[in-house]
């Protein structure tokens, strides 16, 4: 298969995960945005705009799936028990352990954070991380630059003050 | 407070790239690269929908894909399963009780064996390594454990569940997998469930899902003697999605309580989608420990568990796709 993809896959997924709050969906949005975007192959030059397409194609998907009016249930929902339970399985080993480590514990916090933002400030702070200029975003979000400016200032302050409060007197780094 | 900062809206860009670089190292890149590989297949091979695409929404297309796989092998044990729909439907009282029967039957730590036959489309068995067409297949049970035995041109797979509901996969007569009980993967645990493996949950889901009644009785002659076997009859009520099958048909000794045969079809606007058959063959007993893993590996065979997952998990997906590289 494509080296870009195997280069590009890792974060598309974790983007495309974060944005939707589960990695079960990122994982699945990608593999049908990289099967599209292969059924396409002979209109793009891949190799040098796969990522960026990708990334684009992931965006406007996973805003489609959260804004879709009709809201799903998922089986687990269906079947969960009243005391938690999911059909009586649960994945407790993926349980955090209580002595947490710090690093551990802010990145937890990190994720959590996100999913407190709207989605679109979300996609303009995770793009803008992974080195999206205000243009870049703005033409994939249908906005102004300035506008993604605004957007990203609102999220880095939202975020900040989560994580402040998260860790009142700061953490080590 | 020494050497502790406030966190600054300068750095937050910087931790959100951290926070996502840790978890594209999380990624599993084998796996989803098979996935779209085979996605890619799929969408080159045909048009036939797998039935889990047409039964439920409500699984992400990931996890009823990858279900699917390690499912309709699963499905064979729904001759467990089904004995518990029907235990719980409501009427006719005589079916209610036979079938009720049969459970109590099913559910003693007896050894019983199925030989599978099933009927599916084409695209729908390239997607599912364990259980192919025209493969023999045969499922012992004990209570709640199980042991599938497929043979597929000279070799044999082997997966099933042990006493400790520990779910495991044969890799080679030297290597298996196995999940604990708290650590089986959602979706094969979903699968497990939805599609038969867990008993009491599978009656509590369908429990309201099935009309059943007794069809007609027939006597025959066997194993010396006159039998009078039941044949009940089970459809799944009007406008209750979700489950993989709608009919099924059951055939039970009205003097054991044993489940002879079973058949289980998805049938949609008339037409057989897929369908399974399950004949008792054998009531044998089987060894102490035949339903575990440790028993279905030559002396010195490694079991990678929860300590070994990311070999585990891909010692599973060589299997699978092993498997398919053979069709």
């Amino acid at each position: 298969m494509d080296g870009w993809i195997s280069l590009a896959l890792p974060g598309a997924v974790a983007y495309a995960s974060s944005l939707l709050g589960d990695r079960e969906q990122g994982e699945d949005i990608v593999q049908d945005c990289v099967c599209r975007l292969l059924a396409r192959a002979a209109r793009y030059d891949l190799p040098r705009d796969g990522r960026k397409l990708l990334f684009r194609a992931i965006t406007n998907a996973c805003i489609n799936r959260q804004t879709r009016a009709r809201k799903t249930v998922s089986l687990d929902e269906h079947g969960r028990q009243p005391d938690g339970g999911a059909w009586g399985v649960e994945d407790v080993a993926a349980t955090p352990p209580l002595a947490m480590a710090l690093a551990e514990e802010l990145r937890v916090a990190i994720g959590q954070g996100l999913q407190t933002l709207p989605l679109r400030q979300r996609s303009v702070l995770e793009l803008s991380s992974l080195g999206w200029g205000a243009e870049e975003i703005g033409h994939l979000l249908d906005l102004q630059a300035e506008n993604v400016r605004v957007i990203l200032f609102r999220a880095r302050k939202a975020m900040a003050a989560f994580l402040n409060a998260r860790f009142p007197g700061g953490v080590t780094r | 407070m020494n050497g502790r900062t406030p966190f600054s809206e300068d750095q937050i860009e910087g931790l959100v790239r951290g926070y996502l670089d840790a978890e594209a190292s999380e990624v599993d890149l084998a796996r989803n690269l098979a996935e779209i590989g085979r996605r890619q297949r799929e969408l080159n091979a045909g048009s036939v929908i797998p039935l889990a695409t047409t039964s439920s929404k409500h699984w992400g297309r990931t996890g009823r894909r990858l279900a699917w796989r390690i499912g309709l092998a699963a499905c064979v044990v729904v001759a467990i399963g089904v004995t518990s729909y029907m235990a719980l439907s409501p009427e006719p009282a005589s079916a209610y009780a036979l079938v009720r029967e049969a459970e109590s039957a099913l559910a003693a730590p007896v050894d019983r064996c199925y030989r599978v036959e099933s009927e599916v489309p084409k695209v729908w068995r390239r997607g599912n390594p364990l259980l192919q067409d025209g493969d023999e297949t045969r499922v012992w049970t004990r209570g709640d454990q199980f042991r599938v035995q497929t043979s597929d041109q000279g070799q044999q797979y082997n997966w099933g569940q042990d006493a400790q509901r520990r779910l495991w996969v044969v890799c080679d007569p030297q290597l298996g997998v196995r999940f604990d009980r708290q650590e089986v993967p959602p979706m094969l645990a979903r699968t497990r469930t939805f599609l038969g493996l867990d008993v009491r949950q599978l009656a509590k889901k369908v429990l309201n899902d099935f009309d059943l009644h007794i069809a007609k009785v027939r006597s025959v002659t066997q194993q010396g003697g006159p039998h009078r076997l039941a044949l009940v009859l089970a459809t799944a009520k009007q406008g209750r999605p979700g489950n993989p099958f709608n009919t099924a048909q059951l055939e039970i000794d009205l003097t054991t309580k044993v489940i002879g045969s079973m058949e289980l079809a998805r049938v949609i606007d008339g037409e057989i989608k897929a369908r399974f058959r399950f004949t008792l063959i054998d009531q044998a007993a089987q060894p102490a420990g035949s339903y575990e893993l440790e028993s279905q590996l030559q002396p010195g065979g490694r079991i990678l568990g929860h300590d070994q997952s990311s070999e585990r998990t891909e010692a599973l997906r060589h299997v699978f796709e092993s498997r398919r590289e053979k069709r």
